[in-house]
């Protein structure tokens, strides 16, 4: 079947060189597709997970970046937990569901930086292709 | 320079319309309202592009600079605290650069 399609595919691009991964890659994703690519980079950056969790977290856009965590807990219940935060003038202010909001402070703040500069330097290396420090483009592996 | 009704405009007195008042000379209330309300626009656009919310993020443009490797540029209040304003800006220029990096991929697709 793998064969039918890359000889239709040599046959419609008059190329003997059809790469399968290089084509996908020439897609366009949507932007929810990115995210979710970039959340699974993101989920890994505040250490180990632990085991029966899920955690993700990423960027929304230039002033909101999400912690989504979920799990089932001890007597079997599905728990999830959604921390949003939100890039002020005046401070990053922490929003959870039923909790206070607050601008956060301290070395709370320095490790959420801390971690946000970790998730552009990876993303833009390894989803985007690019250095983070100059944009350019990436050699191809 | 700032210009309010109030500069030009009193209230008439009770023998004198607005467009009697000699030493302002004639004045239509409308054509102020109409330059307080373009300035007030022009303040909330003014606003919102300080704020990063003007062309240059709407369309996605390339931010000037890139967000510094490292952090080690922000700095230190004299108690110690990091300094917040410095860090909601690097913040925020991670964001829009981001926010470029996808605008880029989801226009041009993937480059091989």
């Amino acid at each position: 079947m793998a064969g039918l399609l890359k000889k239709t595919l040599q046959l419609l691009t008059g190329s003997e060189n059809v790469s399968f991964s290089g084509m996908f890659r020439r897609t366009k994703p949507t932007e929810r597709e990115l995210i979710q690519r970039e959340s699974e980079i993101g989920g890994h950056l505040f250490g180990a997970v632990p085991a029966g969790h899920h955690r993700q977290f990423f960027n929304v856009d230039p002033t909101t970046w999400v912690w989504y965590e979920e799990w089932v807990d001890d007597r079997g219940k599905h728990q999830t937990t959604t921390t949003r935060y939100e890039v002020h003038e005046n401070g990053i202010l922490k929003v959870q569901e039923g909790a206070h909001y607050y601008y956060i402070e301290g070395y709370e703040l320095q490790n959420l930086v801390s971690a946000i500069r970790i998730y552009y330097e990876r993303v833009t290396r390894e989803i985007y292709r690019r250095d983070p420090v100059t944009g350019k483009h990436l050699a191809a592996a | 320079m700032q210009v309010s009704p109030n500069d030009v405009y009193r209230p008439p007195t009770l023998n004198e319309t607005p467009r009697q008042q000699p030493d302002k000379g004639t004045f239509d209330v409308s054509d102020a309202h109409n330059k307080t309300r373009e300035m007030r626009i022009n303040e909330v656009r003014s606003e919102l592009e300080r704020l990063h919310f003007g062309k240059a993020l709407l369309e996605h443009e390339q931010p000037k600079a890139r967000p510094e490797a490292s952090i080690a540029q922000v700095s230190h209040t004299e108690k110690g605290k990091v300094n917040t304003a410095e860090f909601v800006t690097y913040v925020r220029n991670i964001g829009e650069f981001i926010a470029y990096e996808r605008s880029e991929v989801m226009k041009n697709g993937w480059s091989s």
